[in-house]
């Protein structure tokens, strides 16, 4: 079972979801944590912008997603969706609580996890990047163009994730597009 | 090609490459451990919930259990000090649990008083609404109103949020800051003590000593809270706006060594000294506060100061937020004519600020080891292990906070 999980994707084994024997269930969101756990860390720190909270609500997302696994309410189509579904929920939650309140995702560590210079820059870089990127785009677009970087989201499931259409999706996009024409040098 | 005539493919796969860049931050999901199995066998619903991988996702369970405790024990303390810095117990906000629609509604009124004993102003009442918008906001209601009673009253409909004193004192504080100068022929410089003892956290300043810098100072855009790296704790770094910016680096120069007291509403909430000429205005607030108290802080800060005292705070009528001719407890009554608010999500204020070093910075007490923020200071952060600006007080002559 695990081999097959792995070999065509947790996607795939998914659709088996009701045939399965309640270890192999088990063993499939384990495989499924492992090649998504990215995916929904990657959103909430791009969301977030701390590692603190992109690790919190990572953990918590899996842990509301297992927990909705074995109460049989697992997703009914793709896992990914589904995944950034509880994320997003986690993460509009947590702005709401600091609100407020801006934080420093730079330079904010401890010596114990003090990166290399080398990937300190990067990591600078990045987010001085990121936030002109975010200055220029309202909070919806941004969301929309983070969550296009999956490459494997179509416009209905962006839409799933955002309570939108996809053709109000798409409608974002061309806004986001356009905001991002006048300012050639966050993208090129 | 001209600008206009780039394609939405090409800015998407742009952004897309510039987006890559965040793949070195995003790390290898964390190993399942023992938990997870014994978990999944169980079959339990509560599961394994580690970020660290260090046998599963218990010891963390504990930990946040561990923590809620600690933090309780906090907020009852700091609620029970009355100061008007305690956390919010329960409360949704920059620092709370979220808004609930549990929280049935409730109103509160207020008096604005004119420390003269003149008329208030209809701008002065404008300037007290927008404020109180802004902290009502910070609570994160599931709906809210801000409504003025002219001549004098304001009054505030929260819902989704407890009806907490520290509720109440958050929209209510005043959120005056002031920057006091302790004169050094009194109070004594950081290498020789004075005829009186510095001030303590959470004493009532001496109001003939003048403010040198107040809050109307302050650039509400450059107050926000950080990991205070050298303590692990929270600090809240200021910053001043021109010309006080420029003006503090001035004062800061020919008062070396002579120690100030940073005062919220007449009390004390810090004694630094300063070190070294403090460079661009900008400065940090370190100290023994709570995640909450210090967002509640900041919160303040950030919405700006009220311009006179408000009176009042009263809970009002619960039933609605808006009704015509409602009597509050004051007397007040909502205009039917006032719009509402909503209470809608704001956009993330996380504002990403740069971690540009400066060049003063903080210094410590003796016996201190260099290089670390202690409690009960004001501290800016160093460049590359330059001078220190702003130093806390000796322990023996000034209580920690």
């Amino acid at each position: 079972m695990m081999e097959a999980t792995v070999d065509r994707g947790i996607d795939d084994v998914l659709e088996q979801v009701g045939e399965a024997r309640t270890d192999e269930l088990d063993e499939t969101f384990a495989t499924l944590y492992r090649e998504r756990y990215r995916d929904v860390y990657r959103y909430a720190l791009l969301m977030l912008r701390r590692v603190e909270d992109a690790e919190d609500v990572s953990a918590e997302a899996f842990h509301r997603a297992f927990a909705a696994w074995q109460a049989g309410h697992g997703p009914e189509g793709r896992a990914l969706p589904w995944l950034l579904l509880i994320t997003r929920r986690l993460v509009i939650d947590r702005t709401r609580r600091r609100r407020l309140l801006s934080w420093l995702p730079l330079a904010s560590l401890s010596p114990a996890h003090e990166p290399s210079r080398e990937a300190e820059t990067g990591r600078t870089e990045f987010w001085l990047w990121f936030e002109r990127f975010a200055r220029e785009l309202s909070q919806r677009q941004r969301e929309v163009l983070i969550l296009r970087y999956q490459r494997d989201l179509d416009d209905d499931q962006i839409g799933e994730i955002l309570g939108i259409s996809a053709s109000a999706v798409r409608s974002l996009v061309a806004r986001a597009c356009a905001a991002l024409r006048r300012n050639p040098e966050i993208w090129q | 090609m001209s600008e206009n005539q780039h394609s939405d493919d090409e800015i998407l796969n742009g952004v897309r490459r510039r987006l890559a860049g965040a793949e070195p931050l995003i790390p290898q999901p964390p190993a399942l451990g023992p938990a997870f199995t014994e978990a999944a066998q169980a079959r339990p619903r509560v599961v394994v919930r580690s970020r660290l991988g260090l046998g599963g996702f218990a010891p963390l369970a504990l930990i946040a259990a561990l923590v809620v405790v600690v933090v309780g024990v906090g907020i009852g303390s700091q609620t029970l000090q009355g100061n008007g810095t305690g956390a919010f117990a329960g409360t949704p906000g920059p620092s709370g649990s979220p808004a609930s629609p549990n929280y049935p509604g409730f109103g509160l009124s207020y008096q604005l008083v004119h420390p003269a004993g003149t008329q208030v102003t209809p701008a002065e009442l404008d300037a007290t609404k927008a404020v109180l918008i802004k902290r009502a906001e910070s609570l994160g209601p599931t709906s809210y109103s801000v409504n003025e009673a002219p001549p004098d009253g304001i009054t505030v409909w929260l819902e989704g949020v407890p009806d907490t004193a520290e509720v109440r004192t958050l929209i209510g504080q005043t959120g005056h800051l002031e920057f006091v100068p302790l004169p050094p022929e009194t109070y004594g410089t950081s290498g020789s003590p004075g005829q009186k003892m510095l001030p303590t956290t959470g004493e009532t300043i001496d109001p003939s000593l003048p403010a040198q810098f107040t809050g109307a100072d302050l650039d509400p855009s450059l107050v926000y809270m950080r990991e205070d790296t050298a303590t692990g704790g929270l600090a809240l770094e200021f910053g001043f706006k021109e010309p006080a910016a420029s003006a503090l680096e001035t004062w800061s120069t020919q008062h070396v060594n002579d120690f100030f007291a940073i005062v919220l509403d007449g009390k004390v909430v810090s004694v630094p000294y300063i070190k070294s000429t403090i460079i661009g205005g900008k400065g940090e607030i370190a100290g023994d506060f709570t995640t909450q108290s210090l967002a509640e802080l900041a919160t303040v800060l950030q919405s700006g100061w009220l311009p006179y005292p408000l009176l009042g705070g009263e809970t009002g009528p619960i039933g609605g937020p808006v009704e015509s001719g409602v009597p509050l407890p004051s007397g007040l009554a909502i205009p039917s004519d006032v719009p509402m608010h909503s209470g809608a999500p704001m956009e993330s204020g996380g504002a990403i600020h740069s971690a540009a070093p400066m060049e003063s910075g903080v210094a410590l007490p003796s016996g201190v080891p260099t290089g670390t923020c202690g409690p009960s200071e004001m501290c800016v952060p160093t460049g590359s292990g330059g001078p220190s600006a702003i130093e806390s007080p000796p322990a023996a002559s000034s209580p920690q906070l």
